[in-house]
């Protein structure tokens, strides 16, 4: 019993595997994904200012699907005016889409607000620009918001190219 | 006798093993979260102390062209200082005539120097801007950089 024990102990191998190895790999991988981490990702938001045109190319149609519609938001320090500029419905279309959306506890109604830019989208959805007039007061965190929700609903685009004035 | 059997006793020195499974543990989660932060585009963008930018859900990328930074106390263009800004305002800068102004020769030169066959992306302006800052001093940068050539814009946002 004895002699039988003694030779379990001499066949006994070691079994740990040899780290060292893996620990090279980490140790090249670690400083080389360090230097092209990004820690702060930073996009974009491409926006311009009104430009005068010196070529208009109307190509009017007389069906409301083929219109095209330029939605304007107003921003107030107390209000969110809503109202659409175009040359190819009539002004009593338009007065339809006059709106206002007050602001409720500190806070503007932005989920109104797209649900509104939602609705005429679907009537209109050739058009793609919307004119964000700001007033001097408004923050730039309440611009970039205003402008997410001008540009994209939960799942689609509504008016991709925002273009940034100010009330003439 | 007796101390020739204590030398005799005495154990052969064996190397200590080095416990590494705890190391591998901390460099495999470094891993994975570097993994996870990698980015093939690395910019080098340079944003001023203190300045706080606002989130966006915007997914597109943020091209290096010419920035525009607007702190709550500098205006600078790339890293030429223009000028200082107290409390929203940007000093020595009037409102009435914005072609006047040291940001709007600046941006002039640096139009001229631009290739005309440049794209979009090329000749736009990326505006950092404090999510604090009114809209008011806002626009007179944009409405200055429009009158030099750049009417089109960046505004740099972080992910939300």
């Amino acid at each position: 019993m004895r002699r039988f024990g003694k030779n379990r102990k001499d066949n006994d191998t070691d079994t740990d595997i040899d780290m060292v190895p893996i620990m090279n790999m980490f140790l090249v991988l670690i400083p080389f994904l360090l230097s092209s981490a990004s820690f702060f990702d930073i996009n974009a938001i491409h926006t311009s200012v009104p430009v005068r045109q010196t070529n208009v190319n109307q190509n009017e149609s007389e069906s409301t699907k083929e219109a095209i519609v330029i939605p304007v938001i107003e921003m107030k320090a107390d209000r969110i005016q809503l109202y659409v500029m175009s040359e190819q419905i009539s002004a009593n279309d338009l007065t339809k889409w006059d709106l206002s959306f007050t602001k409720q506890k500190d806070r503007f109604p932005f989920e109104d607000i797209q649900s509104y830019l939602q609705d005429m989208k679907n009537k209109y959805p050739k058009s793609d620009t919307i004119l964000v007039i700001p007033d001097d007061d408004i923050l730039y965190e309440t611009i970039i918001q205003t402008m997410d929700l001008a540009r994209n609903a939960t799942e689609t685009q509504l008016f991709p190219n925002v273009v940034l004035s100010e009330k003439i | 006798m007796a101390l020739g059997q204590r030398r005799y006793q005495r154990k052969s020195f064996v190397i200590p093993k080095l416990q590494i499974t705890s190391m591998m543990d901390m460099f495999t989660i470094i891993l994975i979260f570097l993994l996870f932060s990698f980015s093939d585009n690395p910019e080098k963008l340079h944003i001023e102390k203190g300045m706080m930018l606002p989130k966006s859900t915007s997914l597109i990328d943020c091209n290096k062209s010419i920035t525009v930074s607007l702190s709550s106390n500098s205006l600078k263009v790339g890293n030429h200082h223009i000028a200082d800004v107290n409390q929203g305002v940007i000093q020595g800068f009037d409102r009435q005539h914005p072609e006047k102004s040291k940001l709007y020769h600046h941006l002039l030169s640096i139009h001229h120097h631009l290739d005309p066959k440049d794209d979009q992306d090329k000749s736009s302006i990326v505006i950092f801007c404090d999510q604090r800052m009114p809209y008011q001093t806002i626009h007179q940068v944009v409405k200055t950089s429009g009158m030099a050539g750049f009417p089109n814009f960046q505004f740099a946002v972080l992910k939300k």
